[in-house]
């Protein structure tokens, strides 16, 4: 039996890690490096080049040199997100038919599947060259915040380079496992981590081996190169005051400069201050120019002072949604190189008040953690059982539009859920299931994920059939959706697959719009809420005024009668109160009517039971799903 | 290690002959002496130049930092080399920093070679 390694899919590198005897190594690749740049270039011959020679010819082809791929997959062609790439993206990004986000590569159209592929195929390679066998499983690393579409492409790209992804994980989750949280017993986590484009927070509830990620947080464009150009304007700026010369017009002295920042940056987290030292930068009529400048550490964390500030804000809202304190938090866990510079480290000390961990090379931690999960589904490594959780929250459209909730935000996945439902008409032959990703409380709010429609309900009055809808979503956060009849065992199903795209920014939207219209959506709930009260009790009203017939005193029948009228105009009206006090005012009326009932049923010594509640309600012909509804599993 | 030492004395020696000014066809000629025991004794260890200006760009050996215009020879032809790149043992350890021909609009076989 092969390997399973564990790959970490960078937004600009890659890396991959594998169990040997026990331990996590690291693989280097072909070149000599540990991460791999995730760039892919086609060049003239139609050749395919992947990692660091493809990013060796970047500047001679930049159309057709793909680089980023992580920030399209999964992804709508029309969201927030990938419009904004479009424009700063050199190669070119389609839309395709069914409005993924894809790009066009000398006349060729590719998927970011297709292209993440061709950088795992190069991880494959890496580790088949090492290990001298055959890999076919791998475990694949995405930020906490993928959603559904982009867990499911990044799959797929697993698939078509020849792996059987036996588990996605989150990054955070994979750094956690690196640094054997799971052996500490409860605790909770932060992971910061400050790569080389992006930067996330997660914070995580581990106990008893089960990783849970209770929120997460960050900046999809802020990292290393961010840094580094901080260092690069520095240096220019000193050698054009000095020499009067504009080192950023010379593409050779650039290249030069940008090499010597990143070391300058990396050698400062080790020492106060650098020499940077370029001699024969440049020259001109006078004769060669030497760069010779001197860069102190406190020079270089004046220069990144407001990037560094940016860490503060996404860290304080990913504790808030967690609902912990800093104070809360046992552990903090760095990964991404940047978090090697020490201002980075004091700052996240400030932010969660105490020393964060950093015994595993940050730039290898997801690496590392994904090859022990490999180690685990393997059974190399014990007592260790991975549990995710799911971004947003999941329910269906029920009376009112009203966005009923399955599945919570946050709940651990691999997960299962059921609800009995029932119909909103009598006779309503069929049943609409609305499937929702969302915070808010009205369906309309909120994304659809699917909709499908369960048919051949015998006929019943209203809230008779009994429908089970289940969610049950898989450990790699793919969503299955069923309905059944309980009564005709007729069931029909939804899986919820690329076509459900949610940009971060949608999701990131979608959070802020519900803490924004929170108290709104509130008021909007109550009165669907007090209408459909207000619904089964007409109903069930009317349908004991029938049965109780003419043995029900005229100025009683009258006083109900008058009552449903009155709650029906209200309710087509806004106010909730109105139809509150009115729906009162009926419960109170039909009291007698109950009376009368009961009166009537120990007169007759006793024929039958009754519904509890009062009467009748108008037709409804829709499709609607009742809210009606009790919990039968979890 | 020790075999590099005599770089640095050699370097020494010629800052210090530089503060001679009539010394300075004097000093080239060190320098260049000096360059030459420096590879001769890298080359012992397996150092190897790579081969760039006149070459095709190979991505695999050369890092493109930019392309120019150049009648004179094949798109895709290294025209400048800014930084010598080197091999140890055959293995790549640095790339040589090139200047790439790009196909310029008055030559109509370089856009055909590059569709899209």
């Amino acid at each position: 039996m092969g390997k399973i390694i564990g790959i970490d899919l960078g937004t600009t590198n890659s890396c991959v890690a594998v169990m040997e005897g026990g331990d996590p190594t690291v693989i280097a690749n072909q070149e000599g490096t540990r991460t791999t740049p995730s760039m892919v270039a086609f060049n003239e011959k139609g050749e395919r080049l992947v990692g660091q020679i493809a990013k060796r010819q970047a500047i001679t082809n930049p159309d057709n040199t793909i680089f980023a791929v992580k920030r399209l997959i999964g992804r709508k062609f029309d969201s927030a997100e990938i419009q904004a790439d479009v424009k700063v993206l050199p190669y070119q990004i389609t839309k395709a038919s069914n409005g993924d986000a894809h790009l066009k590569v000398r006349d060729k159209e590719y998927s970011p599947a297709e292209i993440s592929s061709m950088i795992l195929q190069k991880m494959k390679q890496t580790a088949e060259d090492y290990l001298g066998e055959e890999v076919t499983e791998a475990v694949i690393t995405v930020p906490a915040y993928f959603n559904d579409s982009q867990r499911q492409a990044t799959k797929d790209a697993g698939r078509i380079a020849g792996l059987k992804v036996e588990r996605i994980i989150n990054e955070p989750t994979a750094a956690s496992l690196a640094y054997g949280m799971d052996k500490k017993g409860d605790r909770k986590i932060a992971v910061f981590d400050l790569g080389g484009g992006t930067f996330d927070i997660s914070v995580l509830d581990i106990g008893e081996g089960v990783f849970e990620v209770k929120s997460t947080n960050g900046n999809t464009h802020l990292g290393g190169e961010d840094f580094d150009l901080r260092v690069v304007e520095y240096l220019a700026d000193e050698f054009k005051k000095d020499q009067g010369i504009d080192l950023r017009g010379d593409k050779m002295a650039l290249q030069r400069l940008k090499e010597a920042a990143e070391k300058a940056k990396m050698e400062l987290s080790s020492s106060q201050e650098t020499d940077i030292n370029l001699p024969f930068i440049t020259a001109d009529a006078s004769g060669p120019k030497h760069l010779n400048i001197k860069l102190t550490r406190a020079k270089l964390e004046a220069l990144v002072d407001d990037l560094i500030e940016k860490i503060e804000k996404p860290c304080q809202t990913a504790l808030r949604d967690a609902g912990v304190k800093a104070s809360d938090i046992d552990e903090v866990i760095l990964v991404g190189g940047m978090t090697r510079m020490p201002r980075v480290q004091d700052r996240v000390k400030k932010i969660f008040g105490k020393e964060p961990s950093k015994g595993v090379n940050p730039d290898e931690v997801v690496a590392v953690g994904a090859a022990i999960q490999g180690g685990v589904l393997k059974g190399e490594v014990k007592d260790v059982l991975l549990l995710d959780v799911t971004p947003l929250s999941l329910g269906i459209e029920t009376l009112g539009g009203v966005f009923t909730k399955l599945i919570e935000k946050n709940t651990t996945i691999p997960t299962k859920k059921s609800q009995v439902f029932s119909t909103a008409a009598d006779n309503q032959p069929a049943v609409e299931i609305h499937v929702l990703q969302g915070e808010r409380e009205m369906a309309t709010y909120n994304k659809t994920l699917g909709r499908f429609q369960l048919v051949g309900i015998p006929a019943a009055p209203r809230g008779i059939p009994q429908i089970e809808v289940t969610f049950d979503i898989d450990a790699n956060g793919i969503v299955n959706v069923s309905a059944k009849d309980m009564g005709t065992g007729k069931e029909q199903s939804i899986k919820i697959t690329a076509s459900s795209g949610l940009s971060e920014e949608e999701i990131d939207k979608l959070v802020k719009d519900a803490e924004l219209h929170a108290d709104e959506d509130k008021k909007k709930r109550e009165l669907v809420d007090a209408r459909n009260v207000s619904d089964s009790l007409i109903y069930s009203t009317e349908k004991s005024i029938k049965e109780v017939g003419d043995k029900l005193d005229e100025s009683t029948k009258r006083d109900v009668e008058k009552a449903i009228e009155n709650l029906k105009k209200a309710m087509e009206g806004e106010d909730t109160e109105e139809i509150k006090r009115l729906s009162d005012e009926l419960t109170q009326a039909s009291h007698k009517l109950a009376e009368t009932m009961y009166a009537q049923a120990s007169a007759e010594a006793q024929t039958k039971g009754d519904s509890g509640e009062p009467t009748a309600e108008p037709p409804k012909d829709d499709d609607v799903v009742d809210a009606d509804f009790e919990e039968v599993n979890k | 290690m020790k075999d590099i030492l005599p770089v640095i004395d050699n370097l020494e020696m010629a800052i210090s002959h530089a503060q001679n000014e009539d010394a300075l066809q004097a000093l080239k000629e060190g320098v260049e002496l000096t360059l030459k025991g420096l590879k001769d004794t890298l080359e012992k260890s397996g150092l190897e130049e790579v081969k760039a200006e006149g070459e095709p760009f190979d991505p695999c050996y050369h890092h493109a930092v930019s392309e120019m215009e150049d009648q004179s020879t094949e798109p895709g032809i290294i025209v400048q080399e800014l930084q010598k790149g080197y091999t140890l043992k055959q293995r790549l350890i640095r790339p040589a920093m090139v200047v790439v021909c790009k196909g310029g609009p008055e030559d109509p076989t370089c856009r055909d070679k590059v569709p899209g």
